[in-house]
């Protein structure tokens, strides 16, 4: 899986600001989650191809960038298909993908330190409530940084199960799959302590 | 330059991890072996600062891990067991620059540090690609390359060889007895301190041993296994 991994560049997506990027983001995650017209889904999911298309990051990007969601969107579209029928379904489809890859988008054209500045002043208009801009930030990047390694467990979960004769149902392995990432995340934490990041 | 071990206890909850442990470590290369729950990966975290001492105190060139922990960690860097531990961020470059942004480095200091590591460990050429994409040799160097990037006196190893198979194992070890900062290696592969000064072996949280290489193994090899 690549979202979460700079892309070096050109393009004018590349040089648009990361404060930008990140808005647009947010903009285009509300707007795909609330529009219910089939018109207006079409258009921005063609805003995100063409967005795709100019970023020059290519269809092998796109595609990684899906693969590791294909269980996940499944199983959610099973669900949907079973409590809301075909329409809701195929929206919750649509949404969560265009969301995952406009994320993987602004992630392959964006530097890490250049998001976290962008999220730094961002979380900085918190500051006068106590908010730690600089570790919010980080919260973010981290985040994006664990989605890769998440799916690894999940994969991993699965197979695992399946080598010892189980179905390749996903929904069995969440537990073990949430286990192992709080074990990760708390080795991560370690990690992060051990290279000068927080506790003084 | 020195490592002060101040009669030192670590308690998580009921459980007695180290026990009253006085140490005074100047040693060049130093091993540290014992069974599994013997303490030893809790004494290594002692000397960062990753964890903190129940009782009795820990100093590193006169900075106590208590009160003053970022200037241990400047002073002492801490390889772990699994790199994936300790790679925080998405890309080669952006991981190794990690540790000098976090210790306040100015960004030219950072970048040539930076540029200098990648290249002493064989990365420059692998700068931008994603570290959950690389193999297993190339995460243990870069987990390596970042810690050295923040130029420590002192470098602690987890059980660098735990996860490596024979040959894996002695190269990473040829690597780690080269470098010019103070050593401490903590392992259950004893034919690999061959040359270190010092050896200590815990068992139960207690030292039972603190010797040249030599003597130390002989003992653990004879009492523990």
């Amino acid at each position: 899986m690549s979202i979460g991994v700079f892309v070096p560049g050109a393009s004018a997506l590349h040089r648009l600001p990361p404060g930008l990027k990140l808005a647009g983001l947010a903009v285009y995650a509300v707007a795909v989650s609330l529009t219910d017209n089939a018109y207006v889904m079409a258009a921005l999911l063609a805003v995100l191809g063409a967005a795709w298309a100019i970023s020059g990051i290519g269809m092998a990007r796109l595609l990684a960038a899906l693969k590791p969601l294909v269980w996940i969107l499944a199983a959610l579209f099973v669900f949907q298909l079973a409590v809301s029928g075909v329409r809701p379904a195929m929206d919750m489809l649509l949404t969560v993908g265009a969301v995952v890859v406009a994320a993987a988008l602004v992630s392959h054209t964006t530097r890490t330190d250049d998001m976290l500045a962008a999220l730094k002043t961002a979380f900085g208009v918190f500051a006068p409530l106590g908010v730690n801009a600089q570790s919010c930030a980080f919260a973010v990047v981290f985040t994006i940084r664990l989605v890769p390694f998440v799916a690894t467990v999940g994969r991993e979960a699965i197979a695992a199960r399946m080598a010892r004769g189980a179905s390749g149902n996903p929904l069995p392995a969440v537990v073990p799959v949430i286990i192992r990432l709080m074990r990760e995340t708390d080795q991560l934490a370690e990690g992060l302590v051990a290279r000068g990041f927080g506790r003084a | 330059m020195t490592i002060l071990i101040d009669n030192v206890s670590v308690r998580f909850g009921d459980v007695s991890v180290l026990e009253g442990l006085s140490l005074d470590l100047r040693e060049r290369r130093i091993g540290i072996i014992g069974n599994n729950g013997s303490g030893k990966s809790t004494l290594a975290r002692l000397l960062n600062g990753l964890v903190l001492p129940s009782a009795g105190r820990v100093v590193v060139e006169a900075f106590d891990t208590r009160t003053h922990g970022a200037d241990v960690r400047k002073l002492v860097g801490f390889v772990f067991q699994n790199a994936d531990a300790q790679i925080v961020m998405p890309t080669v470059a952006e991981d190794v620059a990690f540790g000098p942004k976090a210790h306040g480095l100015a960004p030219q200091d950072v970048a040539a540090r930076t540029e200098k590591v990648l290249a002493q460990f064989n990365l420059a050429a692998l700068k931008d690609r994603a570290c959950f994409n690389l193999s297993g040799g190339e995460k243990q160097s870069l987990a390596l390359a970042g810690v050295l990037a923040l130029d420590p006196r002192w470098v602690v190893f987890d059980e660098p060889t735990t996860m490596l198979d024979r040959k894996r194992a002695k190269t990473a070890m040829n690597a780690i007895t080269a470098l010019p900062q103070h050593v401490i290696v903590v392992t259950h592969h004893v034919e690999l301190l061959e040359g270190f000064e010092r050896v200590i072996v815990l068992e139960a949280g207690k030292v039972v041993c603190d010797a040249s290489p030599r003597e130390a193994i002989a003992h653990y090899l004879d009492t523990y296994i």
